[in-house]
């Protein structure tokens, strides 16, 4: 009794958090550019994200029925800028995951893809510029809204509509006057989500969060156009706990990783590598883990 | 928990040091002044914030749709020296510049205009945002 009883909950437990893992960038895109009246710009983004380490709060336990979950997301985004204090921003997630999950005892593998949950902002901000440094602060109201599927078991969305702030600073030049040909970037941005109840009752925990980005420019040709950034990326969120239909879950994750960024003109690709370096849930379940970014940017 | 939460501090920490060090010497940048190297067709922008190059194609953008800009040079006739904060404008032959236009399209690109520069008989003269002419 108590061992089916352990795996009920086990499972309970884990296909919570699985479904509430998902890993969501937050924040609207390309804070660099367009700064100009009536730009606008478009980004393709994927997200390869997931792991099989089985955590028992921070406590990595065996894994013998080879319980996983990984989940590879296709974001389109795009941008707005009316002037440099106002912009809007869209994101539509196209997603494909695949867990495996004990059911009835047996390891279970499902899978689902599909669109997501559509994510609207309007980022505020506020510039100042110096010779040599320019920086902003942005204020950034956000809805994600629920076009995602909520059919399947392992469920795209989940029918809510939730609600994001997000406060952040960002500044680049050359700040130091120990290194002066030093080029630097960095982000700071703080965020919390409002995730409401959906269909059936279903709720994911509110999110908090916070992204810092701090890195250098490689280099810069003036000719071509062309240069290049590195940056060192860290990641940390709370989760908190959902309602009962959707099991107690409370999670801590801190990811970090270099971030490469690299221009031509109009054009930005950015690669980032996540490790996850520390991660505590609250009960079982399978950890966020590590997560791998390539994107593509343009703006007109 | 704890060194989550030590992790978060010690970012917020260091993250707010650098930015009221890197502040203070942003704004004595600002104090320096020096005269741009011009070519007799050219006229030249010093631009607060012009720091960023991908983000300063705004500036090449909205510039080079001014009528006296001579689009057929390299870049658009719009050189931009982001690592200095200025730009360079190439003048279509015997064009001369609308300060008024320009100084405003480097504030729809999103940046402050410092001063403008132009050549008169060899000579630098310096044109200020807001000053009638």
């Amino acid at each position: 009794m108590n061992k089916a009883m352990n795996r009920f909950l086990r499972l309970v437990v884990f296909g919570s958090i699985l479904a509430a893992l998902s890993v969501r960038a937050h924040q609207p895109i390309m804070d660099m550019a367009p700064r100009w009246s009536g730009g606008w710009g478009l980004q393709i983004r994927q997200v390869w994200s997931g792991s099989d380490d089985y955590l028992d709060g921070s406590t990595e336990l065996s894994n013998p029925d080879g319980l996983e979950r990984y989940v590879r997301q296709t974001w389109i985004e795009g941008v707005y800028t009316f002037d440099r204090s106002t912009r809007v921003t869209f994101k539509m997630p196209y997603v494909d995951k695949s867990r495996t999950i004990l059911s009835r005892g047996t390891p279970a593998r499902q899978q689902s893809n599909g669109w997501g949950d559509l994510v609207l902002a309007a980022p505020l901000k506020k510039y100042s510029n110096f010779d040599g440094y320019t920086h902003n602060f942005s204020f950034t109201p956000q809805v994600r809204m629920p076009t995602g599927s909520t059919g399947d078991d392992y469920a795209l969305s989940d029918g809510s509509w939730d609600f994001g702030l997000s406060l952040s600073y960002s500044g680049e030049g050359y700040l130091f006057d120990s290194f002066p040909n030093l080029h630097f970037y960095h982000l700071y941005d703080l965020f919390y989500w409002e995730n409401r109840k959906g269909v059936g009752g279903f709720q994911e925990g509110d999110e908090l969060g916070l992204d810092v980005n701090a890195g250098m420019k490689l280099y810069h040709d003036n000719d071509s156009l062309t240069g290049a950034f590195l940056m060192w990326d860290v990641t940390a969120r709370r989760q908190e706990v959902g309602d009962a239909r959707t099991g107690a879950y409370e999670g801590k994750s801190l990811q970090t990783g270099p971030v490469l960024v690299w221009y031509k003109d109009s054009i930005m690709i950015r690669g980032e590598w996540k490790r996850s370096v520390y991660e505590s849930l609250c009960g079982l379940g399978i950890a966020r883990g590590n997560a791998f970014e390539l994107g593509m940017g343009i703006s007109f | 928990m704890k060194y989550f939460r030590n992790i978060l501090i010690a970012l917020i920490f260091t993250s707010t040091s650098l930015f009221v060090d890197g502040l203070a010497v942003a704004k004595a940048k600002s104090e320096t002044k020096e005269a741009l190297a011009l070519e007799q067709d050219e006229v030249g922008l010093k631009v607060k914030g012009l720091v960023c190059s991908f983000c300063a194609q705004g500036i090449r953008k909205n510039v080079s749709k001014l009528t006296f800009v001579d689009t057929k040079k390299p870049q658009k006739g719009v050189m931009v020296d982001e690592k200095n904060g200025y730009f360079v404008v190439s003048l279509k032959s015997g064009k001369s510049p609308v300060w008024k236009d320009l100084f405003a399209a480097v504030v729809n690109a999103g940046y402050d205009v410092t001063e403008g520069q132009s050549l008169s008989g060899g000579k630098i003269v310096i044109h200020l945002p807001g000053a009638k002419k």
